[in-house]
């Protein structure tokens, strides 16, 4: 198979690789489409980004250097586009270049494409939104997958769609689920082996039951389907493919069939063991007191074998969760180097405040301690069972002597990092956490409302823990637990991070600024305004010999709709949606 | 968010993909000059309110006729879905309008009045009580011997998940009766399966386990009952407007008064075959 992808570095071998992709492609302007090689080869080869999280480990990092801490200096914008009308919130997403063109998701249930060389936009997708959706924390979503002339993402209505990527037209539409059941997609789908397009939903909030399903990425065609909580049915091919764990081991009575546990994040996939990896969201209802036991697989880091749809292992972070510490935080694969033995590990910085170190071919939890300064709800976690070492402070029973008792945690529902993806340098060997300090005054209502009747509710306000700042980037030592750096950021962090073989790592902050740091150091390097808050996650290619950078701007999510105090500190940010790409100027 | 007469749901979606104002909350004189009270009352939620044969029909679809009546305009009613909580209805439907587009209705009903509630939403006031919702329980007529709930342990007691009846069924009493609750994605569906005999009884606010039996309802023992634990025993449902459009919430607050001084609101009630339990709030 022909296809246009070289691994030249110098600046005309770029050129010529190009040619020989199209003379090799038989000489027709249309290029080849991205394959399975390209998206579990993406970390390696660095012309295109065809995957979200640069690779099917979702290290975000690139072996690219021309812009290092010496030459960044020189880093400025080389065009910017504009999503234009009324739109302008929660720009979440991480953008896709291949072949010249950028693709990026945008709020609203959008897809722009451009020129990647010029910004000049070639096309845009708004996918019609029904009446009456509900989605929870804003109207985000966080990219897409490429694959062969393809670019598939998940819509607010809970539809999987793969548009032509050169002119933007649907080629399949699948609805995943029932969005008048609360469910939506805002996850960005991925590519495993075997052409399959691998999505989970959101929408515990209301009572959804969360699922991970596989589809035939060139058809739409379904494959299998795997509810993350116990007791519900899996599907392989149309038929029964049993059932999730082991109905009512860990949840009583009827409780499974509302339970929640959305893996509405970001995925990751190991091709070699051939597991996908989804991490899943807060039970439901929230007040613990309703659904006494562990609550499987909510809150969890689920193994998945990508063909069959079995679960191979499970990790829970929270049992019996009562804080909405969903554990949707990304899995990254990496390679732990430890006493002269390489370990096939996962890392994830949890919203509870732990940072979290498996062995990725079983689930054995390796390490964990926390990355965020303030953790008030455990004390540690238990090496040999797994499970936090509580310190009481769960929300008072609703019926009981303690109603409406409120009780402070930290760190807040929002967490010491949510959604928004680190990035791992196997260069530094650290991994780069957008952390944020915030806890929550949580109390059980006697009496809340919902859809004009009572029930026992639960409410949270988020607070800010120091007086200086609530965000921090900071860098982490997976062998030591230790974190190396920090940089302080006065509005919590919500954007993804980059970092590359420059040495250096690149983030985004609510007040506007895409700035570059020091990856051993964390010296700040550069910084540049764009214009509204960055809550996207940037990445870098190589195009005509040069190195760029491309960053969605559009401050929004859930921070402004959610944070209690900490939403009337962030009130002054402005809403906009465009996306940025930059360059090195020329030397003089 | 828009389910009503066609133009509106025609205009709805122009302003919703051109970016043009769409109808906002109004104050009294101009909910006048524009001769409509755009009321939001939630959807598929039988007896109360949803649309049958493309109309909005029900309790609250009645109620909020009469008042709009009563105000000397006409009714044009949007059928929202419910969001996480009532203060995020209030804030889509009433006072700011979902970020989604739609804009908001001139009064929404179906709002609880509790003191706690308006003061978590200064932004609307919750005014004009029309009916007080408790729990029951309804249960086959063989069930003669019960005198609490704790006697239908042995029964399978069907509830819609995420509800008090859910939530009480699953705490309450150490959770004696966690085991026995079959969950449902609506009442109507639990009183259905009551229908069937696939349970034995079911827990709900009264009016929609009674609306939704409909004329079955004489063959089952429905009766409200006391639930330990619990600090409260129902609640009242009133009529959000937003704050400040006073004279359009005095109005509905005079309009609601002449409708019980006049027993049409006990008849809406009685027309719908649910028993009407007068408001403790009454102004």
């Amino acid at each position: 198979m022909s296809k246009n992808k070289c691994r030249f570095r110098s600046v005309g071998g770029v050129a010529v690789s190009a040619v020989i992709g199209i003379l090799a492609s038989g000489a027709t302007a249309q290029a080849a489409g991205v394959m399975e090689k390209d998206v579990l080869d993406d970390q390696a080869t660095v012309q295109d980004v065809v995957s979200y999280g640069m690779g099917p480990h979702v290290q975000r990092y690139s072996t690219l250097k021309q812009i290092d801490r010496e030459s960044v200096k020189r880093l400025v914008p080389a065009w910017t586009l504009s999503y234009g009308g009324e739109k302008q919130r929660g720009q979440e997403a991480q953008p896709l270049v291949h072949d010249g063109k950028i693709f990026v998701t945008a709020s609203y249930s959008r897809v722009f494409a451009a020129d990647a060389r010029t910004g000049a936009e070639l096309w845009e997708y708004n996918h019609r939104l029904p009446e009456g959706i509900l989605p929870c924390c804003d109207v985000i979503n966080r990219g897409a997958a490429l694959y062969d002339n393809l670019v598939i993402f998940g819509t607010l209505d809970a539809q999987l769609v793969a548009l032509n990527r050169d002119t933007g037209k649907v080629m399949w539409k699948q609805k995943t689920d029932d969005y008048k059941a609360g469910v939506s997609i805002t996850m960005a789908p991925f590519i495993v082996k075997g052409g399959k397009v691998m999505v989970g939903n959101a929408g515990s909030e209301f009572g959804a039951v969360g699922w991970v399903k596989a589809y035939d990425a060139k058809t739409g065609k379904l494959t299998w389907h795997r509810p993350t909580i116990e007791g519900h049915m899996g599907y392989l091919n149309g038929k029964e493919n049993g059932l999730t764990g082991k109905t009512n081991a860990t949840w009583p009575g009827d409780l499974w069939k509302t339970g929640g546990g959305a893996p509405w994040n970001q995925g990751s996939y190991d091709p070699e063991l051939n597991l996908v990896y989804f991490t899943t969201g807060n039970p439901a209802p929230w007040n613990a007191f309703k659904r006494p036991g562990d609550n499987l697989y909510t809150t969890s880091i689920l193994a998945i074998n990508a063909d069959t749809g079995k679960i191979a292992w499970h990790y829970q972070t929270v049992p019996n969760d009562a804080w909405d510490y969903d554990a949707v935080a990304e899995l990254v694969l990496f390679d732990l180097k430890k006493n002269g033995k390489v370990i096939k590990a996962g890392a994830q910085a949890n919203k509870n405040g732990f940072f979290y170190v498996l062995d990725r071919t079983n689930g054995k939890l390796l390490s964990a301690e926390p990355f965020v300064r303030k953790v008030t709800w455990a004390s540690g976690i238990d090496m040999k069972t797994g499970r936090p070492i509580e310190t009481g402070n769960r929300p008072g029973d609703p019926l009981g002597e303690k109603q409406g008792k409120t009780v402070f945690s930290a760190p807040s529902f929002l967490g010491g990092k949510n959604w928004n993806p680190m990035a791992y340098s196997p260069d530094t060997g650290l991994f780069y956490i957008p952390a944020t300090e915030w806890g929550m005054d949580i109390w059980n209502e006697p009496i809340s409302y919902k859809k004009g009747a009572a029930y026992l509710g639960a409410g949270f306000t988020i607070k800010p823990v120091f007086d200086d700042y609530m965000g921090a980037l900071r860098a982490f030592d997976p062998k030591t637990n230790k974190i190396v750096w920090e940089q302080k950021n006065t509005a919590p962090l919500w954007g993804g991070v980059l970092a590359t073989a420059g040495g250096l790592v690149f983030t985004g902050t609510p007040e506007g600024y895409l700035k570059a740091f020091d990856a051993k150091t964390g010296e700040e390097l550069w910084k540049y305004q764009t214009g509204s808050g960055i809550v996207g996650s940037p990445i870098t290619w190589e195009q005509d010999g040069e190195q760029w950078i491309a960053v969605p701007s559009g401050w929004g999510g859930a921070v402004p709709l959610w944070g209690g105090e900490v939403a009337k500190a962030v009130k002054h940010l402005n809403q906009g949606g465009s996306l940025w790409a930059f360059k090195l100027a020329p030397t003089k | 968010m828009w389910q009503s007469s066609t133009p509106v749901i025609v205009y709805a979606l122009f302003a919703l993909f051109t970016g043009i104002p769409t109808v906002t909350a109004a104050n009294l004189d101009a909910v006048k000059a524009r001769g409509v009270l755009d009321i939001a009352v939630y959807g598929e939620f039988p007896p109360y309110s949803e649309n049958k044969n493309g109309k909005p029909q029900g309790l609250d679809v009645a109620v909020g006729r009469a008042l709009a009546e009563k105000l000397g305009v006409g009714a044009k009613f949007r059928l929202v879905r419910a969001d996480e909580s009532m203060s995020d209805d209030l804030r889509n439907n009433v006072w700011k309008g979902h970020y989604l587009g739609g804009g908001t209705a001139d009064v929404m009903l179906h709002v609880p009045v509790d003191p706690l509630l308006a003061k978590d939403n200064e932004q609307v006031k919750i005014l004009a009580p029309y009916h007080r919702e408790t729990i029951a329980v309804a249960r086959q007529a063989a069930l003669t011997d019960v005198k609490s709930l704790v006697d239908l342990e042995e029964e399978k007691i069907g509830a819609e998940k995420l509800t008090l009846a859910s939530d009480y069924l699953a705490v309450a009493l150490g959770g004696r009766l966690r085991g026995s609750m079959v969950l449902f994605k609506s009442v109507s569906e639990a009183t259905e399966a009551l229908r069937a005999g696939a349970v034995g009884a079911v827990m709900g606010p009264l009016g929609e386990v009674e609306g939704t039996l409909g004329s079955d309802k004489a063959a089952f023992i429905v009766e409200t009952m006391r639930l330990p634990g619990l600090r409260f025993n129902g609640w009242d449902l009133g009529v959000a407007v937003k704050s400040s459009n006073t004279e359009l919430a005095d109005a509905v607050a005079r309009a609601m008064k002449a409708l019980h001084a006049e027993g049409v609101i006990r008849r809406i009630f009685q027309d719908h075959g649910v028993t009407y339990q007068p408001p403790t709030r009454m102004e």
